[in-house]
């Protein structure tokens, strides 16, 4: 049984923690929802700048909006030209 | 859902402002950590728009401060801010009150009498039986009892209904009835030997057999007493069977009906004399002239209500009209009144036939008319005969 155990803790895969680490969901390029985000860094006409735990994630294009914006989650529309990601 | 949202943030108000200056971006981020919601953030022209609701614009003085923002309000959306509008128009909230308040009263009253089932008694002895019951336009419909007046129907038709029922949906009462129809006759079952033989002369078009053995084809032509469905069977050994024959034949035959009617029964026709109206509302009447009709005038009433997409209201226009028999006779009265007694006896002589072509010939004779018809009609043919056996 300890053998079994080992084995497993061995080959299991590292899960990503959704705690720490954002979820990005993106529909074409119109809208984008992340959660785990602590706030917006930047946002002006063609830019919106969220920031997450260790990771800073810049949308880039026209439109660009915030459709809403409650806890850690942020829902960000518009036509997105670019998206990028930096470390903090 | 999304129109779902819209009404729910519309009820519970909300505002469009404008920031500008000082750090947006911290505003938000301040927002969103004291839990004030704000949706559709959008930068436009050097200033970030967004919508909050009301109760959460008055937490935000605090943030102003820290931040060093200008916020503006540049639109109010909510039902509050809609009844504030509209508060001088005080006419307009009673008058709505008021319909509503209308509406809901006036659906406890029926409105509307539907019969459905009905095929020889008249609609007019129906609705009256209905009415000595307690059921008329304007019955209040929690002190009627629907059970209990649809047995009593029953009871009150002399054995011509058999079953009724009043079911009251809304405002509008349907009575649905079943007529006692011939049904002693049916359970009458001859079980004696018998033939079916044809009761005139025509062209056979459909015979179907069910008991007994067919004499006749479709196509052929038959005179008054030809044997069309035989009740007795013959079978391959000499011995013989009887039956009570059975079938449905359908024949095309010709026939006349032929009216005299004499000018000296009747003195002339109806002209209308006088004519009163009255508007009518559920059970109220408001006279539209100052004549009063009395029971005694000869005359009859007829309604004009208004109709809804084939529903009759009880609102409309109750005429009564007064009439009185002409002292001469013309021709043309003469001519009417020999053409509506023969429609009433033509009627009553093919209402169960169908009729594929008439012919009519009208002739005026010694101030009275003549009218003859000759039709071709389809019809059933056959009557049983018995069948007389010797023992």
């Amino acid at each position: 049984m300890n053998k079994y155990k080992e084995n497993i803790k061995l080959h299991m895969p590292a899960l990503p923690n959704p705690h720490l680490e954002p979820i990005i969901e993106l529909t074409s390029n119109r809208e984008a929802i992340i959660e785990g985000c602590s706030g917006i860094v930047e946002y002006n006409d063609g830019k919106a700048a969220v920031s997450c735990k260790s990771l800073l994630i810049a949308f880039e294009g026209t439109d660009i909006s915030l459709k809403t914006l409650s806890g850690d989650c942020v829902s960000v529309t518009g036509t997105f030209s670019a998206i990028s990601f930096s470390s903090l | 859902m999304k129109q779902l949202l819209d009404l729910f943030r519309y009820l519970k108000c909300f505002a469009e402002i404008s920031i500008s200056g000082g750090f947006p971006e911290r505003f938000l981020n301040l927002c969103n950590r004291e839990k004030i919601y704000l949706w559709d953030v959008m930068y436009c022209n050097g200033s970030v728009t967004a919508k909050i609701y009301c109760r959460d614009f008055l937490r935000l003085r605090k943030i102003r401060s820290k931040t060093g923002v200008k916020i503006k309000i540049t639109r109010k959306h909510g039902l509050l801010f809609s009844l504030k509008k509209n508060k001088k128009r005080s006419v307009l909230f009673i008058g709505t009150a008021v319909a509503l308040l209308f509406m809901l009263v006036l659906n406890r009253f029926v409105w509307v009498i539907d019969i459905k089932g009905n095929e020889s008694l008249s609609r007019t002895k129906i609705l009256e039986a209905a009415a000595e019951l307690g059921l008329r336009s304007g019955t209040l419909v929690p002190f009627f009892d629907e059970g209990k007046a649809g047995r009593e129907i029953v009871n009150l038709s002399d054995g011509k209904i058999l079953w009724a029922a009043i079911n009251i949906k809304g405002s509008k009462a349907v009575i649905e009835i079943r007529e006692a129809s011939g049904t002693e006759e049916k359970k009458e079952e001859d079980s004696s030997p018998c033939n079916i033989v044809a009761d005139f002369d025509g062209i056979i078009l459909s015979c179907e057999t069910y008991s007994g053995i067919a004499a006749t084809a479709k196509g052929n032509a038959v005179r008054v007493g030809d044997i069309l469905i035989s009740g007795i069977s013959e079978n391959s050994d000499g011995s013989v069977n009887f039956h009570n024959a059975e079938g449905k034949i359908t024949a095309l035959h010709k026939s006349e009906l032929e009216l005299v009617f004499e000018e000296k029964q009747k003195a002339g026709k109806l002209s209308v004399t006088e004519k009163y109206s009255k508007l009518f509302a559920f059970s109220l009447q408001i006279p539209l002239s100052l004549k009063a009709f009395g029971d005694e005038e000869n005359g009859f009433t007829y309604r004009e209500a208004l109709c809804l997409d084939g529903t009759v209201l009880p609102f409309g226009i109750e005429h009564k009209v007064c009439v009185c028999e002409g002292t001469e006779a013309t021709a043309e009265s003469t001519l009417l009144e020999a053409v509506d007694e023969f429609s009433r006896l033509e009627y009553e002589k093919y209402k169960n036939t169908l009729i594929t072509s008439a012919e009519y010939k009208i002739t005026h004779s010694n101030g009275g008319a003549k009218i003859s018809s000759s039709y071709e009609c389809i019809d059933f043919i056959g009557k049983k005969t018995d069948i007389l056996q010797e023992n």
